[in-house]
């Protein structure tokens, strides 16, 4: 009888537990998201030359687009995930062009490139097409982003 | 047995820690006198708030918007302060619901109720909020010296419901028309309109969301373009209501104002406040979004963006009429294919293209 109650109420230990932990841990994509922007643009402010600063931001950049192009070609993107992501892509695509002033931009001058980082990163974490996106898609671009790391 | 009793302890602290209802009333809330002003903060934290400050450490903006929220209820020693901190809908073991959302209840400066609870209903917006609000708030006898404050925070309140808006209530709608219905709810009967509502969302300074406001509030301060839930400054709130001349046109210029202020300091993108006078707009916004419809419907091959432009960019917008009764705090954005847009005319539209 003892051994009954024993396992039952260890069962309900576990059982609680894992509610409580199931609550506390934070697994949100769209923070990984911006967390992921915000490591670009802090790398972006350490890096020492304007040079460095430029590379980081493009490899960053085309890593986010590549990311992308990937959830895309999976083929499990809802018609409003698929507007979303359409949005961001031509967010990130606008940024890289201004960046290295093409497509009618001047390019970005070695002096305002931490300027430009936080506009990025201000510009991403105010704007809805992150939320309006779905979890699993942008857990897929997490992924695939950490990845390409 | 000793361990029988051991694991029942652990149990029951287990079950003590699931507790979610803090409850601390006061009686006494006639011995405080009439407040002379009403304030309610609606703060929505259901969604993904995270944001980075300038040295790169995280935030959460509903947080920051609760923190400042307590402090200007604390500091206003003549009005009553209503703060609903409205957080995920979580359920405990995954049956049962806990109360997640927060309110708060403020008279003359002191803290009279804190308290948890969920929402009751799926089909209106703000019942239980309004509910906690009329059990407190008297309508004054002098309702025309008491001045009423409603500021929401939260991310775009969308023209008709499309995607879910709590991510933890997906299938709960919320749209204009449900919201303008929600705020009607803080309104007893025989009550005057709000003074000024505040709303810190991104592209709501629309003329759907003015048009459903016009008949509960008398001026709204918002941004018709991208604004963070964080970005309106309520910190003066407190100090602008003691005095007793402050107008809401001078309280809505006020948090304008200092909100640009901030924000010129370290935002690189655009910063676009407006405050409207509805007893003004109210005159053209039938035809305003009369012709925002039809410019809707004729183009409607073409798929409307994701975020709003301004209106004055579309063929239909007439800028001399539709200016007036609004004012505009505006600063393109640093970088940008906008950034050499030097003036805005105070309202946003979905452009097809």
């Amino acid at each position: 009888m003892k051994r009954i109650i024993t396992g039952g109420l260890l069962f309900a230990i576990i059982f609680f537990t894992a509610a409580h932990i199931s609550v506390a841990q934070n697994n949100d994509p769209v923070d990984r998201f911006k967390e992921q922007v915000n490591f670009v643009v802090q790398k972006v402010k350490e890096a020492e030359t304007p040079k460095k600063k430029r590379a980081f931001l493009n490899s960053s950049l085309n890593k986010f687009l590549t990311s992308f192009e990937r959830v895309e070609n999976m083929n499990v993107l809802s018609e409003t995930d698929q507007a979303a992501l359409n949005s961001l892509k031509n967010n990130i695509t606008e940024k890289k062009n201004e960046l290295n002033g093409l497509n009618g931009f001047n390019r970005i001058p070695d002096n305002q490139l931490n300027n430009f980082a936080n506009f990025v990163q201000q510009d991403l974490e105010q704007a809805d097409s992150t939320v309006t996106l779905s979890v699993t898609v942008l857990l897929l671009i997490v992924i695939v982003i950490i990845l390409l790391a | 047995m000793r361990r029988f009793y051991f694991l029942l302890t652990v149990l029951v602290l287990f079950a003590v820690g699931c507790r979610s209802t803090k409850i601390l009333e006061t009686e006494s809330i006639s011995a405080f006198s009439p407040p002379t002003n009403t304030i309610i903060y609606i703060i929505h934290g259901d969604a993904n708030y995270l944001y980075h400050n300038a040295n790169g450490y995280p935030l959460q903006a509903d947080e920051q918007v609760l923190k400042e929220s307590k402090n200007v209820a604390e500091n206003a020693t003549n009005s009553e302060v209503f703060i609903f901190h409205q957080r995920p809908e979580q359920k405990f073991i995954w049956l049962f619901p806990k109360k997640d959302r927060r309110f708060l209840y403020y008279k003359n400066g002191n803290l009279i109720s804190d308290k948890r609870y969920s929402p009751h209903s799926d089909e209106q917006s703000f019942v239980t909020e309004a509910q906690l609000y009329n059990r407190y708030h008297k309508v004054p006898e002098d309702t025309a010296g008491h001045r009423k404050v409603l500021l929401y925070f939260g991310h775009e309140i969308p023209e008709s419901t499309r995607n879910p808006y709590h991510a933890s209530r997906p299938k709960v709608p919320f749209d204009t028309p449900l919201f303008a219905q929600g705020i009607q709810l803080f309104l007893q009967q025989g009550e005057t309109p709000f003074d000024l509502t505040v709303l810190s969302t991104c592209d709501n300074g629309t003329p759907a969301m003015i048009k459903a406001l016009n008949p509960y509030t008398n001026y709204v301060l918002a941004s018709p373009q991208n604004l963070h839930l964080s970005h309106i400054n309520t910190g003066r709130l407190s100090s602008l209501l003691e005095q007793a001349d402050t107008t809401a046109k001078q309280l809505a210029d006020s948090l304008a104002a200092q909100t640009y202020s901030r924000l010129s300091s370290f935002l690189q993108t655009v910063i676009t406040l407006s405050v409207y006078d509805t007893n003004i707009t109210n005159s053209y916004l039938p035809s305003l979004n009369r012709s925002y419809q039809a410019y809707l419907s004729d183009e409607a091959d073409a798929e409307p963006s994701l975020d709003n432009t301004d209106c004055a960019t579309l063929p239909f917008f007439d800028t001399a009429e539709y200016k007036k009764g609004v004012d505009v705090w505006y600063k393109p954005p640093r970088f940008g294919q906008k950034k050499n847009a030097a003036t805005y005319s105070g309202w946003g539209c979905r452009k097809r293209e």
